[in-house]
């Protein structure tokens, strides 16, 4: 399938499934509640009664930034370790929610019956979470290979630019060589979060428990492929930095002097983290559908699950 | 006879004028012939000093600096002080740098070379070689001259701590053998510390210097001779008076301009050069302007720029080691071309080190045994300048939307100060590096900010100005300034320099409470019968109808060890206002108001005036508490955190 087909139906599903952006909003709302929790306490206990409180509420103000950083060193603390934990936890939560998405998406995509499965929701959703949180799991740890190689990678091409742009070439090709080592890092850092993807996707639409083998084969997929997998990954990527550049328009309209400006500016912030939990699922729709044309004979090859599942509407 | 009686005349009457134009007494006396040797990394030099000796005493040695060879090996005390790293850089073992004596003759022709003697007057460290004593064959009489001839030669190390080269850039300080100086009778000679700059007498430099054609070059002082030679050589004669350094730099890829700056009040006339590196031609406004800003500013503050020129070099990116520092008549700075506009870092470094200029170069503090005359005065110049010129909350940062003031950054440093040195102290003596800046540099900048607060702007400019007339051209100590500051503001100051310049003591007041309790006309005294007790009861309902007392109470207290007098906003919920005074001995102060109406507030220090104190934050307390800040840094942060989890989860 063509990129912008394949780009078009992930944008137009994932807007059909409000169920399941809400579900990933409410995971991460969820852990970003608690860090809330923590530097509410924190800032609290902080500010206690001063009056510094009301010149924050206007304007930041270093001189607090740096008593907080010096007299609270133990809240500060417990926040970070706070934050190592919650990192930790999203990592399993994410897995889990990659496997609901990815086996509610390749479901709608097998039956004829789209309406069918969003009466269902709930079931369908977290039964597939749960079926392939094992694997994805398993891909968490393999992908440690690819990420080590990617690396190894990375920092051979440095010592690659260092022969041309390293200390001795002058400031202006060494800031230059910054600015190219950067999107160096980025470009490897999609690569492998694009292989990964296509590798979920491979183990949901084939219900395969060779999650190795997948990534090996996805690998290859991706450098058959490259040109078209990059385009539909950063045509993807590019809707996200347009709705990223929306909110920050919005948010700089927002002065945050009182409590309604700061639940309206909270409120935007929840939208804006629910728009990139429906890029989140355009993401895996659009790659699943470019994905699918090369399984056309997914239906008799899946298991006989995804049939009696999609029919028992 | 007549022709010779008018020629006496006419030496007399020179002589006289040079005496009247002299703006300090001329100890040293220096001409140097020096060449760059580009593929040596070093630099050959003859060195004629003529020294006067003005005690009264006769004296029959003299000592020397011999800077360079703190980078000799790791055995010197500079390198052992500092493992070999000085302000992130770290030396380069490949290219070490010293200095060596190779002749030594007095007037005479007699050879001194073998009574030179390396010596470690801060800690008999055997090892360093930065001091070096020669005993004369006779000693020169009080108020009498010694003429030595000098010959030396100089490997740079690759640029580390303010010197060496970078490729082609050579930044030569500190390179000759410079005399020490001889002060209240002894020599005054110390070893070069990783935590101390330095400390020399005034003269006249006459220095030649001999590099590449090529090479562009700036140096102390004002250009009076150039020559090409016919070995594709250039010699460019520098001469200036009343300085007591010299230090000079080339480089191929500067590009020189020249501009000149002029004032009426006071007068000022004076030609900036700036040799700024070829990478960095986008910061040339900023850097002239900001020159521009320093020399304006430190001029009708303190006192007319005196000199005739002043040069500011640019060093490239990787040789910017040497950034960052003064010497007479020539700094350096620090740019990157691509650093943004709201970034002052390059205004801030030119207008601190052209500062240095007044408190380091004009008036000659010893930077070895009380930096902060210096490095103090001069960051509390600073961030008076940093505001005037780019705004008094944004003067160092103003970034998307971010916005730090120069105070701010100094401030911070002090009360995140672990407090284990006072300000005054021999520089090599603090506790660490940090305890040295945060010292010699923040905390005395925020104590000057401090007595300005206290004296009054006028007052203070009084005190700055006085002090920098008398003490130009001469070496004050601390009880200079605090005698001069205590007779230009009419007070006794004592106790507020015997705290915050003597003692690594904190400063920190809080408002404790505050409370308005309702005052309720009691019956049940003990004294009163029945009758009384219900008489007294039906007093208190009617009284009660009329109007509810309330006792309010504000407890202010000192929590640190230092003490500072102290006024306290009070505010009511009425409007009405307060301010107390309290001198701040006592550890607490409870004060109590009977009102018909509840306290709204209580400040401290409600001006912020005391700049000094370590919590800014416990300063005040508010009747009814204000949540909405932490609510709303909370959710920000927390948004934040959600997407840096949502970003990682794609």
């Amino acid at each position: 399938m063509s990129v912008l087909k394949s780009y078009r139906q992930g944008i137009k599903e994932a807007a059909s499934q409000p169920k399941m952006i809400f579900v990933l909003w409410l995971a991460n709302f969820i852990l970003g509640s608690i860090i809330f929790y923590l530097f509410y306490g924190a800032f609290s206990r902080a500010l206690g009664n001063s009056a510094v409180a009301e010149g924050l509420l206007r304007k930041f103000d270093f001189n607090f930034l740096v008593e907080f950083l010096t007299y609270h060193q133990e809240s500060i603390a417990t926040i970070f370790s706070s934050v190592f934990v919650l990192i930790l936890i999203d990592f399993l939560v994410s897995t889990f929610l990659f496997g609901g998405i990815l086996f509610t998406l390749t479901l709608r995509l097998k039956s004829s019956d789209p309406e069918s499965e969003k009466r269902r929701f709930a079931p369908i959703f977290f039964q597939g979470a749960g079926k392939f949180f094992g694997r994805f799991f398993r891909l968490l740890v393999y992908s440690l290979l690819l990420w080590i190689s990617s690396l190894i990678l990375y920092l051979l091409l440095n010592l690659f630019i260092n022969i041309f742009a390293g200390l001795d070439a002058g400031e202006l090709v060494f800031f230059y060589s910054l600015w190219f080592r950067l999107a160096i890092a980025l470009f490897i850092f999609f690569l492998v979060r694009m292989i990964l993807d296509y590798t979920r996707i491979k183990i949901a639409v084939e219900d395969s428990p060779k999650v190795f083998r997948s990534l090996l084969e996805m690998i290859k997929f991706v450098f058959k492929k490259l040109g078209k997998t990059l385009a539909l990954y950063y045509l993807l990527l590019l809707t996200g930095v347009v709705f990223f550049a929306i909110f920050w328009a919005l948010k700089l309209t927002i002065p945050q002097e009182s409590f309604m400006t700061i639940v309206i500016a909270f409120l935007v912030g929840q939208l804006f983290i629910a728009s990139q939990a429906w890029l989140r699922i355009a993401f895996q729709q659009a790659q699943l559908v470019f994905y699918s044309p090369v399984h056309q004979e997914l239906p008799e090859s899946s298991p006989q699950e995804y049939k009696n599942e999609g029919l028992q509407s | 006879m007549k022709k010779s009686i008018i020629l006496a005349f006419f030496s007399l009457f020179a002589l006289g004028h040079a005496c009247l134009a002299a703006l300090s007494q001329h100890i040293v006396d220096y001409r140097i012939k020096a060449k760059l040797l580009p593929e040596e990394k070093a630099v050959s030099g003859q060195e004629t000093l003529t020294w006067l000796n003005d005690s009264d005493q006769p004296v029959s040695e003299l000592q020397f600096h011999l800077y360079l060879n703190a980078f000799k090996d790791s055995s010197s005390t500079f390198m052992k002080e500092s493992g070999g790293a000085h302000r992130g850089f770290k030396a380069d073992k490949q290219d070490r740098g010293y200095v060596a004596i190779t002749k030594l003759l007095d007037a005479s022709g007699t050879d001194l070379i073998r009574t030179l003697e390396y010596i470690h007057p801060d800690d008999w460290n055997k090892d360093d070689q930065t001091v070096v004593r020669v005993r004369l064959p006779k000693p020169v009489p009080p108020h009498k001259k010694i003429t030595l001839h000098i010959e030396f030669y100089s490997k740079l190390p690759k640029v580390f701590a303010r010197s060496g080269f970078y490729k082609n850039f050579f930044m030569v300080s500190q390179w000759f053998p410079k005399i020490g100086v001889l002060w209240n009778g002894k020599w005054n000679c110390h070893q070069y510390h990783l935590n101390s700059e330095f400390f020399a007498d005034f003269g006249v430099y006459e220095v030649e210097l001999t590099v590449p054609e090529e090479h562009v070059v700036g140096a102390t002082g004002k250009r009076i001779k150039e020559v090409k030679n016919n070995d594709k050589t250039k010699t460019y004669t520098y001469y200036q008076e009343d300085i007591h350094d010299f230090a000079w730099t080339a480089c191929p890829d500067f590009v020189e301009y020249k501009e000149r700056f002029s004032l009426d009040t006071p007068p000022v006339d004076t030609e900036m050069i700036l040799l700024i590196h070829r990478s960095h031609l986008n910061q040339k406004e900023r850097y002239l302007s900001s020159l521009k800003n320093g020399i304006e500013f430190y001029s009708q503050n303190y006192g007319a720029y005196p000199y005739p020129t002043i040069t500011l070099v640019d060093p490239p990116f990787f040789g910017s080691g040497a950034g960052g520092m003064e010497y007479p008549t020539l700094f350096t700075s620090m740019a990157i071309s691509f650093i943004p506009k709201g970034l002052r870092f390059p205004e801030l470094v030119t207008i601190h080190e052209f500062g240095h200029g007044y408190w380091y170069g004009i008036v000659g503090s010893n930077e070895f045994e009380e930096a902060w005359l210096d490095e103090g005065i001069n960051s509390y110049s600073e961030v008076k300048a940093m505001a005037r010129y780019y705004g008094k909350e944004s003067s160092v940062l103003d970034f998307i939307g971010l916005k730090v003031s120069d105070f701010d950054f100094q401030r911070a440093q002090v009360i995140n100060s672990g407090r284990m040195d006072p300000v005054v102290k021999n520089s090599w003596e603090y506790f660490s590096n940090g305890s040295y800046n945060l010292n010699a540099y923040s905390k005395a900048a925020v104590t000057l900010l401090t007595l300005e607060n206290y004296l009054g702007e006028e007052v203070m400019s009084r005190v700055m100005k006085t002090y920098f007339e008398r003490w130009k051209f001469r070496h004050p100590t601390s009880k200079d300034f605090i005698q001069v500051a205590e007779e230009a503001s009419g007070q006794d100051l004592g106790w507020f320099f015997d705290q915050f310049l003597y003692s690594p003591d904190k400063l920190d007041y809080a408002i404790g409470s505050i409370r308005s309790l309702p005052l309720e006309e009691t019956e049940d005294k003990f004294y009163l019968d029945e009758r009384e007790r219900a008489e007294k009861k039906s007093q208190s309902k009617e009284a009660g109808k009329k109007e509810k007392m309330f006792r309010n109470e504000v407890v202010v207290v000192r929590k640190g060890e230092l003490f500072f007098p102290q006024e306290i906003l009070v505010e009511f919920e009425q409007g009405e206002k307060i301010l107390e005074k309290w001198d701040g001995k006592e550890r607490w102060k409870r004060f109590v108001y009977l009102r018909p109406y509840k306290l709204l507030s209580a400040h401290l220090d409600p001006k912020n005036k005391v700049l000094l104190d370590a919590n800014f934050k416990n300063n005040s307390i508010l009747a009814k508490r204000n949540r909405l800040s932490s609510l709303k840094y909370a959710l920000k942060l927390m948004f934040s955190f959600q997407n840096f989890l949502s970003f990682g989860s794609f």
